[in-house]
């Protein structure tokens, strides 16, 4: 046996630059297999770690996933506000603990502004209970004071005692800016890996501040009304666009659902968090599934091409399988040294895949953590997926079987008589 | 004009059933109209330490068969026979027995009765129960109970957090 693998490898390392070549590509789609298998449970527990604190989004009436989405994760936009006096009223609701009023629509340089109060920095949660830390500085006090996510701190390269104006809006690049009215950043918070990190934290006030002498969503022509001033008005917000409800017992969630949603003076939505995540990702489970079946059908191609490479090879290796057998070997022997290949190879394949894998997310890990939140931690292999690169290896084995059968049928004679 | 008495009756109840129909809508249009499909229901199960509430909604006809007052004796004997089924909500909710959980309450609204005049109607349940360790694991009961049940949508709030499970005939053990 041993002389047999000798052979086998003297025989692969002769066409090591085929054999390597394949080995590359199951490496490739193995570590696709994996790495697309890794990323869905990355997202996954990213994305319930920015909502692990909250018992309940307070918004206007609309689909609840929208609302977590808008409120949460700063993605896509609110089609109505929800009044203060609502707000207040439901934050006075005996079972609810803390509540965070959110102001949303502003922004600086693509990042969302939230205007938001004390209560943010003070009940804020996510991942496990764990709360809001200032790296530098301290919590806005002032009118016209900011506090940075750490992603954006880090990536504008803002430092305590900046000066910065907000847009009006977000998403386009030429939007109107508030320019008369610059803020000052007072504190930068430590990273989360949520999507506070890539906010812009201001008072409540300071939003309606910067409204104030706008309209229809420009300033109002000739009417200035100057920073130093606008203390003199009332700058007590009418409008919101969310809140984040935190409970004294989480297990009344339902009952104060419903007091929400039954709320006669204005149509609010109370939409449990965690309830609207795993609503989202049962519409996202398709895609999954879809992603999941092209990475097998990828995997599915690595292992043809091995197959293709070991059956080409045999018209190559004509002489020298013939003279194994003219030596002594028997046709066993022969489809021992293919199936040997093609398994080994496989194995190869899997494990540069593995190794290539890890080695991906050690390097990346960092940059997708810091830009998307995702976290891929250097894991050991999990179960499922010592069952799936089973399933390729014996998959690969059995694939290779199909040239080793091939040349296992040949006769004796063949490769060593020339033919004409 | 002299009106005929048994007329004038008819008008006068009309006219006041169409007020009380004009103000059941108006407080509904303030609160808005919950969705309402047959064969889909929502079982809202929150779990704190060794306390279980659970909550349900469902449109009556997927208990029942129909929405409407009962009519005949056997409708009667319908509603009789879930009114009592959901007295015992221990044999639709079976909370792991090492918990040895009890039924704290229940408490139903919405059941047909001689004066129910909707064409749709939701039955709303809250039950909760006490248990002597926190359950870990509740078996529903609801599919075999309910046949015309189809699709069951579960909230649920537990120590382990908050999720959402869409259960189908079959399938009817939540862990957490």
């Amino acid at each position: 046996m041993s002389a047999l693998l000798r052979i086998a490898l003297l025989s692969a390392w002769n066409r090591r630059l085929t054999l390597g070549l394949t080995v590359l590509a199951i490496a490739l789609a193995v570590a696709l297999l994996l790495g697309v298998e890794r990323s869905r449970v990355a997202a996954r527990t990213s994305f319930a770690q920015s909502v692990s604190g909250t018992d309940l989004i307070l918004g206007a009436r609309t689909s609840p996933v929208q609302l977590m989405l808008y409120s949460v994760f700063r993605i896509g936009g609110a089609t109505h506000d929800i009044g203060w006096d609502s707000y207040e009223a439901i934050a006075r609701h005996p079972d609810v603990a803390w509540s965070i009023p959110l102001a949303l629509g502003d922004s600086h340089r693509g990042f969302p502004v939230v205007g938001t109060n004390a209560a943010y920095f003070e009940h804020f949660r996510y991942g496990r209970e764990r709360k809001l830390a200032l790296a530098q500085g301290r919590p806005f006090a002032g009118l016209f004071e900011t506090v940075l996510g750490a992603e954006v701190a880090r990536r504008l390269g803002y430092r305590l005692g900046d000066r910065i104006t907000l847009s009006h809006g977000s998403g386009a690049p030429n939007l109107a800016e508030h320019d008369d009215k610059p803020f000052t950043v007072v504190g930068i918070l430590a990273p989360t890996g949520t999507p506070v990190d890539h906010s812009l934290h201001v008072s409540l006030e300071a939003i309606t501040a910067i409204h104030l002498d706008w309209q229809g969503g420009a300033p109002i022509p000739g009417v200035r009304i100057a920073a130093a001033h606008v203390e003199k008005f009332d700058l007590r917000p009418k409008t919101l666009t969310a809140a984040l409800i935190g409970l004294k017992q989480r297990a009344a969630v339902f009952k104060v659902q419903r007091d929400i949603n039954r709320y006669a003076d204005e149509p609010l939505l109370a939409a449990l968090p965690g309830v609207a995540l795993d609503e989202l990702w049962r519409v996202v489970a398709l895609v999954e599934q879809v992603l999941l079946g092209i990475s097998a059908l990828v995997v599915a191609v690595g292992l043809a091409g091995l197959v293709a490479v070991i059956l080409a090879s045999l018209g190559e290796r004509r002489r020298e399988l013939a003279v194994l057998r003219s030596v002594g070997a028997g046709p066993r022997h022969i489809l021992a040294l293919l199936a040997l290949e093609g398994g080994g190879v496989t194995l190869a394949g899997i494990g540069l895949g593995l190794v290539g894998l890890e080695l991906l997310a050690w390097l990346a890990g960092p940059l997708l953590e810091a830009r998307l939140g995702l976290t891929l931690a250097l894991q050991g292999v999990t179960l499922a997926e010592l069952q799936r690169l089973a399933a390729v290896a014996a998959t690969g084995m059995a694939a290779s079987l199909l040239p080793a059968a091939l040349a296992y049928r040949r006769a004796l004679g063949d490769g060593l008589t020339p033919r004409l | 004009m002299r009106m005929n008495p048994a007329f004038a009756f008819c008008l006068a109840a009309a006219l006041a059933l169409a007020a009380s129909a004009a103000q059941a809508h108006g407080r509904a249009r303030k609160t808005g109209h919950a969705a309402h499909v047959h064969g889909q229901a929502r079982l809202m199960l929150a779990v704190a330490g060794n306390a279980v509430q659970i909550g349900l909604e469902t449109p009556l006809d997927n208990l029942l068969g129909f929405e409407h007052a009962p009519r005949t004796a056997k409708e009667k004997q319908a509603v009789d026979a879930l009114r009592a089924r959901l007295d015992t909500p221990q044999t639709l909710f079976e909370l792991d027995p090492a918990a040895r959980c009890q039924v704290e309450s229940v408490r139903i609204a919405g059941l047909p009765h001689a004066r129910t005049a909707h064409d749709h109607a939701d039955l709303e349940a809250d039950f909760s129960f006490t248990c002597a360790q926190p359950p870990r694991a509740l078996t529903l009961q609801l599919f075999s109970a309910f046949p015309r049940l189809q699709r069951l949508d579960v909230e649920q709030v537990t120590p382990a957090g908050q999720a959402l499970h869409r259960l189908g005939p079959g399938q009817s053990r939540l862990e957490w």
